[in-house]
């Protein structure tokens, strides 16, 4: 990791703006990195676009769910009232007539195909079923609505069509998502790894063309926007400990952070680190200018952000006691079930999710390696609802080019020892991310784990730490040597595209073979 | 742009295009036969690593995966064994960690000829949840009753996935938007493009 050309950017907020315009690294100009930033983003929306044809209308986890919601806001102006299933009957007919339920979860059946079927479809697909519902919105229904908000824009548009019209123009406004998601992370890498510029399109386009992240971003689901969001923020936070935390900066990271918070309640998980970012930043300050001994504290730049980050929180609460409520509605009620068990056996149950066991620690997981059966194999491959995955000798194989890529990775970090260890804060910050995120799937499974026997463990949750992934890919690339780093960025890229088709033939013929 | 950098990248996309062939070429599996139990859902409840045996029916030559009815988020490791008599014919194991699924398939060494009057045992590791049962209750031949699970027997079809792809891609077009041919063409369009894209960013980017 190299510091490139943090130390001679001038730092001052006046400055900021032509400082985003010159070159990073000798070779590439402003508008080369904007091109390659706006071919990552290309790439996933494209990539996206494509998932979102291949994954049948409802197979991808709670999208019935996610529809419902977005149709009643739609419909009615109103966030759904329960989270049972009162859809639309617009929606349940639709959900009926494709056998929804029957496919799930049976990899031995396939979507609807004889001719009665289709005929019915179609026929029900004319009538004018009622667009608005109960209310319900399965467990879409406690999320926060602005996911849901600009999913109505693509409804509207398709209002005149049949719901699964619809429900395809929402899926590619998730996709579009996912292009501001790569493109962030392209900017990320820029930022935070200025040494080797070839090295941010080997991790941009990787992560573009990263399997899960596509068919994520190819359904209705608010992890679509959520990855954008995180990526964003990585971005602003790298930036900001590049060039210090201008005003400008503040603003884009509160604001970033508030819709975060109004996206998913698992945004909540990205919020230590983020606070911990902005007080580092606060203090740090931004770097003097030239010929100036003196750095210009941020302290208010700092406040100002946290105060637009807590706002969404802090009305919701407000509106929770007004209201007579839990302040935090259901989070806080989850939040006073986990800590009413004991803190250490919910540590542990945590720490066992992801790693293995430590010795005086219960099994919550028996006969199951989390770390490997879990989260390594699903991360690897595991598309519709949970219920397509590759035969069982793909993810050993997989095992193979991870483990090179960790590597190489930690060749490029130890190589850059002296760099990681200045920049040591900015570590941290990352890493406490990552853990939140971590922290609060965890503990999202321990409960699910209480009401329903069934652990959480899906590698989506993580799809925010997204911009990491592409620091490992850009790292990796990098710990191969100025020789054949570029060939072996090329081949990893190469990797991943490769590994994207096969996933998605995988869902073709899971679905349609 | 470096002559390495091109030789990767050629060399990466030719394995791709050679491992796409391999796998069109195969076919898929296709069920060839079950034990005749209906997988009733929910029939019971398994909270600790058992084995349970019960009739196999005929097991038909070639099968190479035996599907069995139980169902789980993050199921235990499953193993399994076919018998005539004493002699067994086949087995094979699932890692732990399968789901979300109504059903786990374990792949078996190929069975290289029907066998009739078959037992089946299935051994199923500690499961870190409860799993699911999905089959029937029978009367056992000591009088008793068990509850049998459901086995389909799998082996690859007379077709390749090749072969297949025309009638794939008018089945990707129901219940869908894009509908028709459409849904096929424009997905790989939208990856033929992917690659162009891809393959120019790196020879442009990478020195």
């Amino acid at each position: 990791m190299s510091t490139g050309t943090a130390g001679t950017a001038t730092g001052a907020a006046a400055a900021q703006p032509r400082a985003a315009l010159q070159p990073l690294a000798a070779g590439w100009s402003g508008r080369r990195t904007a091109r390659t930033a706006l071919l990552c983003a290309l790439v996933a929306s494209l990539n996206a676009a494509c998932w979102s044809v291949i994954t049948p209308p409802f197979q991808a986890p709670d999208e019935p769910s996610h529809v419902a919601y977005v149709q009643h806001l739609a419909e009615t102006g109103r966030l759904p009232n329960s989270d049972g299933s009162g859809f639309s009957a617009e929606e349940l007919t639709v959900l009926r007539d494709l056998r929804q339920l029957e496919v799930r979860w049976h990899p031995e059946l396939r979507t609807i195909s004889s001719r009665p079927r289709r005929e019915r479809l179609r026929v029900d697909l004319a009538r004018p079923l009622g667009r608005s519902g109960a209310g319900g919105a399965g467990p879409a229904a406690s999320e926060p609505p602005a996911y849901y908000a600009l999913e109505t824009i693509p409804y509207y548009l398709g209002s005149g069509g049949t719901l699964l019209d619809r429900l395809e123009l929402m899926r590619l406004m998730s996709a579009l998502m996912a292009g501001a998601a790569a493109l962030f992370c392209f900017l990320f890498l820029r930022e935070s790894l200025p040494g080797a510029p070839w090295a941010w399109t080997v991790g941009g386009l990787g992560v573009a063309l990263f399997p899960l992240f596509g068919f994520t971003s190819g359904v209705v689901t608010p992890d679509a926007m959520l990855c954008a969001i995180s990526s964003a923020i990585f971005y602003c936070l790298s930036r900001a400990f590049r060039l210090g935390l201008t005003r400008n900066l503040a603003i884009a990271i509160g604001t970033l952070a508030a819709v975060g918070f109004l996206t998913k309640l698992n945004f909540i998980g990205l919020a230590p680190g983020v606070i911990l970012g902005l007080a580092i930043l606060g203090r740090r300050g931004i770097p003097a200018p030239p010929g100036s001994r003196r750095h210009e504290r941020a302290l208010g730049s700092s406040a100002l952000a946290t105060a637009i980050a807590a706002s969404p929180v802090c009305v919701y609460a407000l509106g929770g006691l007004i209201a007579g409520r839990a302040p935090l509605g259901r989070f806080s009620g989850s939040a006073g079930q986990v800590l009413g068990g004991s803190p250490v056996s919910e540590l542990a149950y945590v720490w066992q999710l992801y790693l293995p066991r430590l010795p005086g620690m219960a099994s919550s997981f028996p006969g199951l390696s989390t770390t490997r059966e879990l989260w390594f194999d699903r991360a690897v491959g595991l598309y519709g609802w949970l219920d397509t995955a590759f035969p069982t000798w793909v993810y050993d194989f997989a095992l193979l080019p991870v483990g090179l890529i960790a590597g190489l990775a930690l060749n490029a970090l130890i190589g850059n020892r002296g760099a990681l260890r200045r920049r040591l804060p900015e570590l941290a910050v990352y890493l406490t991310i990552a853990a939140g995120v971590l922290l609060l799937v965890g503990v999202s499974s321990r409960l699910a784990q209480s009401f329903e026997g069934t652990s959480f463990a899906q590698p989506r949750y993580t799809l925010p730490m997204l911009a990491l992934l592409g620091a490992a890919l850009a790292l990796a690339a990098r710990g191969a040597g100025r020789r054949w780093g570029p060939p072996v960025g090329a081949l990893l890229v190469i990797l991943l595209l490769a590994h994207d088709l096969f996933s998605q033939l995988q869902v073709v013929a899971r679905f349609y073979g | 742009m470096t002559l390495r950098v091109r030789l990767a990248l050629a060399t990466a996309l030719t394995a791709t295009i050679a491992t796409l062939g391999v796998v069109l070429s195969r076919a898929p599996l296709v069920l060839a036969g079950t034990d005749g139990i209906p997988a009733k859902s929910a029939v019971t409840f398994i909270h600790r690593s058992e084995t349970r045996c019960q009739g196999g029916g005929t097991l038909p030559a070639g099968t190479v995966a035996i599907r069995v009815s139980l169902s789980a988020n993050a199921g235990p490791g499953v193993s399994l064994w076919a018998l005539s008599g004493s002699r067994v014919i086949t087995r094979g194991e699932r890692g732990a960690g399968w789901g979300t699924d109504e059903t786990v398939t374990v792949p078996v060494q190929r069975v290289p000829e029907t066998v009739g009057g078959t037992s089946v045992c299935v051994a199923i590791g500690p499961p870190a949840e409860g799993i699911q049962v999905n089959g029937a209750p029978v009367q056992t031949s000591a009088g008793g009753r068990a509850i049998w699970l459901r086995l389909e027997y799998l082996r690859p079809g007379t077709r390749s996935w090749a072969s297949l792809a025309a009638s794939v891609a008018r089945h990707m077009g129901i219940g869908h938007t894009p509908g028709g041919a459409w849904a096929a063409f424009s997905a790989i369009a939208a990856m033929l493009a992917v690659c162009v894209i891809v393959s120019r960013a790196l020879l442009s980017d990478l020195p």
